[in-house]
């Protein structure tokens, strides 16, 4: 069906001027066809026969449709259907356009465009670029006071806030001091509370000194905290939206310090390892932390991590866990304090040493973390069950 | 004027099979009069043809290929694809291709007349066809008068083949006849019978002649009938039948062929010779673009400028 | 000695007609009245045959010099006024501008449209038409402010082989003066320059609005405010990069003009400096045109339509406070 006109989509068969088989000319008319203007002649490229007819009368067929075939000789068909000038009447008719449905899709909400246009905390686009040539992230953008309307940060304040501290000797941060850096201002964006508790040490200590390679008190705890969590796992989920993820494994962390930073190697399924190889197991993955050369499954996945501050002369410290982990428990210097003696109607010297522990307020509330600790002292009173 | 009817017959039977895009539009029962303008000018004059002047421009010196080349879409047509069927011309040749608003290219000629006159040039004229619709045109009026005013050689072929697309001539102007206007312009001008290509060549060359003798713009009014639609899409079912079968609606082509057989300048034999060279000529060049690249993206620079380095390109 | 903005109008031509003998000038009054703003003054005599009168036909002046240019000239037509343009759309956009894309010969024609208010001048004594012009593919556009531009730019609309909308504005023609002109570099359309260095926010403008920019600039500056006033010179093409460059600086943006708001120049603007220099920005770009309504007529009430040297303050204090 040739192009007709203009605006013409389709047109319908009138008739058929000729019959099957029968021989046509160059130019000849071999259909009639009629649009919304005007009854029209198709006709044939070349001579021949017809072959056949694909169409029918009465019937409105699109512009482009085959109608019927003729029968060539192989030059006319070769020259006919070669790519070459010619049928851009054929590419002006593909142009076809998808029906489009307009029901509406539940499903399918925008999102939300903000209401202010200015001010306060809008960022500009040149601000923005700034930044992130500078390398900082949106947040730390809020430290800086602006001057522009609602106290926007404006570009210039950027600047002049950049120029200050050209004033200040500056050195480069270090790949490990911005790796912690991003690690603690995600960890903190959640709420974070901290309770502790006293913990005498002499029962893990007296244990210890049976064990070949002795493991230190942190790796005690870590143990009794794996022990603690494997019967109650809510004490390590975490929140996604408006569920709970259980720990598939009881995987705990161990904070080691390095050069500038704290590395964190991950014991897996630590509720099974029993305590006497703990030793061995944390001298080989210090040394490896210190060395960089952790193995893949020790590099990351705890969901709760010991840190032992005591060496450094800290009693006590609120610590910040990971950003994957729910909490952290940290245990401070030991020292001889004076505890009651109901029996003996005096104070006796007691080696104790502050348990505390950092959690997501979000996951757990005070009173489980209180089931936490005291089960971890119990544990801890008693280190041949461990 | 033979020729002229083949290639326009082969070109709409190209369209009805569905090989061209967008409008044909032909000349039929005009070749006589646009065949005068093109024979009676020279080489070196302007000739700006309108719609229906395949004859004429034929006559003129156009290559029978441009017509062929324009509609199939090769990559060779003079426009090179950016335009096409009757918008096609070889300016620096004297051909002006023609733009779709009527009237407008009366004062693109009187403007090239004008500047060959700056130049010194002398004893060139240039020619422009209008229809009895385009003469209702302002383009119309403000091209004449300024040719007019500064005494131009322009001849203004002015023909009247009773229909404006569908308008017939009594919805299209109020004055007796065409050629009243031309008082109005004080020029020259002259009636002819459309149909009668002995009056045509001689009344067309009366007029170039005497524009090329100083006389200022000239108007020829020719009266015949459009033999066929306004464009092939167009199966002019408003014509009033009666004109077919007056003197005005007879075919010119026919009516030389009987001339020159009661003449007996040419046979019968001749006649179905020169028909079939027409044919001829037609197919072979026909088939020569068939086998032309088209015109295609890759090869266009997107260029509306000359001078490159003034283009505005954003995004 | 000085010379005036419209002077060096005459005074481009006049060099044009001596150095080139295929420049003529086909307009209305041109001729020994020496056109309406007296542009054209002795042009006639001195070349005689090569400035003429023209009937009043837009639309046949316009069609008439792309004819002389097919045949080889490069001819010069004056719009009497820039509003008495709309006679010769058709012939401007689509006979001249299509010229060269249809047919590979180019259209060196040069249409003097002279625009821009005055007061008192009404609706259609008044238009500034550059952004509709520039719309359309084929025409190169200028915009000059200053008389060393307004020589430079229409000496290089004649040597250009384009068809190039000259817009003189009207308010400056005797308004603003120079000693005298510096041999021209040929090399000027296309290329914006920073009128005013400034360091807190840009204007980016054209023609007459630019002194209403340069004024502004100066008052600000006793507040200590340090405004940049990006001169366009050519609004087609339009050189972006000047414009984003001076924004690298200041990172805010007003654009000023004098035609009406919707799809202008200014916008025109904004649109590229929001899509290519989107993070250059420190506030939302913003544009300062002339009221949506035809030019009043009353004095008053035509200072009150159109971009003033207090408008554009009011507009820089406030983005700044953004």
């Amino acid at each position: 069906m040739p192009q007709l006109g203009e605006s013409i989509a389709e047109a319908t068969i009138v008739r058929f001027c000729v019959e099957v088989g029968d021989p046509v000319e160059t130019d000849q008319e071999i259909v009639e066809v009629e649009t919304n203007k005007a009854v029209m002649g198709v006709t044939t490229p070349c001579a021949g026969r017809i072959e056949s007819f694909s169409a029918s009368v009465n019937e409105a067929y699109p512009i482009g449709t085959v109608l019927g075939y003729v029968e060539a000789s192989v030059e006319d068909a070769e020259r006919l259907n070669a790519a070459g000038a010619g049928p851009i009447a054929e590419r002006a008719a593909q142009i076809e356009l998808e029906p489009v449905s307009f029901e509406s899709n539940e499903g399918a909400r925008g999102i939300s465009a903000p209401i202010r246009s200015e001010g306060g905390p809008f960022i500009s686009p040149r601000v923005r670029a700034r930044i992130d040539d500078l390398g900082w992230s949106p947040p730390e953008i809020g430290l800086l006071a602006g001057t522009g309307k609602g106290g926007r940060v404006t570009a210039r304040d950027l600047e002049n806030y950049l120029a200050a501290l050209e004033s200040s000797p500056t050195e480069k941060a270090s790949a490990m001091r911005l790796a912690v850096s991003d690690s603690m201002r995600r960890s903190w964006a959640r709420p974070l509370a901290t309770a502790g508790v006293a913990l005498p040490l002499d029962p893990l200590l007296n244990h210890r000194k049976q064990i070949e390679i002795p493991p230190g008190p942190a790796l005690y705890v870590a143990k009794a905290l794996a022990v603690a969590i494997s019967e109650h796992p809510r004490y390590a989920a975490r929140l996604a939206g408006d569920r709970l993820i259980l720990p598939k494994s009881i995987d705990i962390g161990i904070a080691v310090e390095v050069e500038d930073g704290i590395i964190v190697p991950v014991i897996r399924n630590l509720d099974q390892q029993p305590i006497s190889k703990l030793g061995k197991v944390y001298q080989d993955l210090v040394s490896a932390a210190r060395t960089r050369r952790l193995p893949e499954e020790a590099r990351e996945g705890s969901i709760a991590s010991v840190t032992n501050f005591g060496p450094l002369g800290i009693t006590w410290a609120t610590p910040i866990p990971l950003p994957t982990e729910t909490l952290i428990v940290g245990l401070g210097r030991g020292e001889k304090r004076p505890v009651w003696d109901e029996a003996r109607g005096q104070f006796k010297p007691v080696l104790m040493a502050e348990l505390t522990i950092t959690f997501d307020h979000r996951i757990m509330d005070g009173g489980a973390a209180g089931r936490l600790i005291q089960r971890m002292v119990t544990l801890l009173a008693d280190p041949e069950n461990l | 004027m033979l020729l002229a009817r083949t290639v326009e017959e082969k070109i709409a039977n190209l369209w009805r099979a569905g090989k061209i895009a967008g409008g044909v539009y032909i000349g039929k029962g005009q070749e006589a009069v646009s065949v005068a303008i093109g024979t009676m000018l020279r080489r070196g004059d302007i000739f700006a043809p309108l719609i229906r002047d395949q004859a004429g421009r034929l006559a003129f010196g156009e290559p029978l290929l441009d017509i062929l080349r324009t509609y199939l879409g090769a990559k060779t047509a003079p426009a090179r694809g950016r335009d096409g069927n009757v918008h096609r011309g070889h300016p620096r040749e004297g051909t002006y291709p023609m733009i779709s608003h009527l009237g407008a290219m009366i004062s693109v000629v009187a403007g090239g007349l004008l500047a060959r006159r700056m130049k010194g040039i002398t004893g060139t004229v240039g020619a422009t066809s209008i229809g009895d619709g385009g003469t209702s045109t302002g383009a119309f009026h403000e091209g004449l008068n300024f040719a007019a005013v500064e005494k131009l050689p322009l001849i203004l072929v002015v023909t009247n083949n009773q229909y404006a697309y569908s308008t017939p001539n009594s919805k299209q102007f109020a004055c007796h006849d065409l050629v009243d206007k031309a008082v109005g312009y004080g020029i020259e001008g002259y009636s002819m019978d459309g149909t009668d290509l002995r009056q045509c060549l001689e009344i067309v060359g009366l007029a170039v002649d005497r524009a090329r003798s100083g006389g200022g713009p000239q108007m020829v009014v020719a009266t015949c009938l459009r033999l066929t639609g306004h464009a092939e899409h167009d199966d002019a079912s408003y014509m009033d039948e009666e004109l077919f079968k007056q003197p005005l609606g007879r075919d010119c082509i026919n009516a030389t062929e009987s001339f020159l057989l009661e003449q007996n300048w040419a046979s019968e034999t001749a006649l179905t010779t020169w028909r079939q060279e027409a044919k001829g000529a037609v197919e072979a060049a026909t088939q020569q673009v068939q086998r032309e690249p088209a015109c295609s993206p890759a090869d266009e620079d997107w260029m509306p400028l000359a001078t490159r380095r003034l283009a505005d390109f954003d995004l | 000695m000085s010379i005036t903005y419209l002077e060096a109008i005459r005074e481009a031509p006049a060099k044009a007609l001596r150095d080139d003998p295929r420049v003529n000038n086909y307009s209305q009054d041109v001729a020994d009245f020496g056109g309406a703003f007296k542009a054209t003054k002795n042009l006639a005599k001195e070349f005689p045959g090569r400035v003429l009168d023209s009937p009043i036909s837009e639309d046949a002046m316009v069609g008439s010099v792309v004819g002389a240019a097919i045949e080889g000239m490069r001819p010069i037509v004056e719009m009497q006024f820039s509003d008495f343009s709309s006679n010769a759309f058709n012939q401007i956009i689509n006979q001249a501008a299509a010229f060269y894309w249809r047919t590979n010969i180019p259209c060196p024609i040069t249409i003097r449209m002279p625009s821009g208010g005055n007061p008192g001048s009404g609706p259609f004594h008044s238009q500034a038409l550059e952004s509709v012009y520039a719309h359309f593919p084929g025409l190169i556009v200028m915009t000059p402010a200053t008389v060393e531009d307004a020589y430079d730019l229409l000496l290089e609309a004649i040597a250009i082989d384009d068809p190039v909308i000259f817009c003189e504005h009207k308010f400056l023609y005797n308004r603003v003066k120079v000693e005298k002109l510096l041999e021209p570099n040929g090399q000027s359309a296309g290329k914006a320059r920073i009128a005013r260095p400034g360091r807190d926010l840009t204007i980016v403008t054209y023609s007459a609005t630019v002194h209403d920019a340069l004024l502004a600039a100066q008052e600000l500056a006793r507040s200590g405010i340090q405004v940049e006033v990006v001169d366009l010179r050519t609004v087609k093409p339009l050189d972006i990069e000047t414009v984003l460059g001076s924004i690298a600086n200041t990172g805010r943006l007003l654009c000023v003009g004098e035609s009406w708001p919707w799809g202008g120049v200014n916008a025109e603007v904004i649109a590229r400096v929001a899509s290519k220099g989107f993070h250059l920005l420190d506030s939302p770009p913003q544009r300062l045109n002339s009221r949506d309504v035809p030019i009043p007529y009353h004095p008053d009430l035509w200072r009150a339509s159109r971009p003033s040297v207090a408008m554009i303050i009011e507009r820089v204090r406030k983005i700044l406070q953004w």
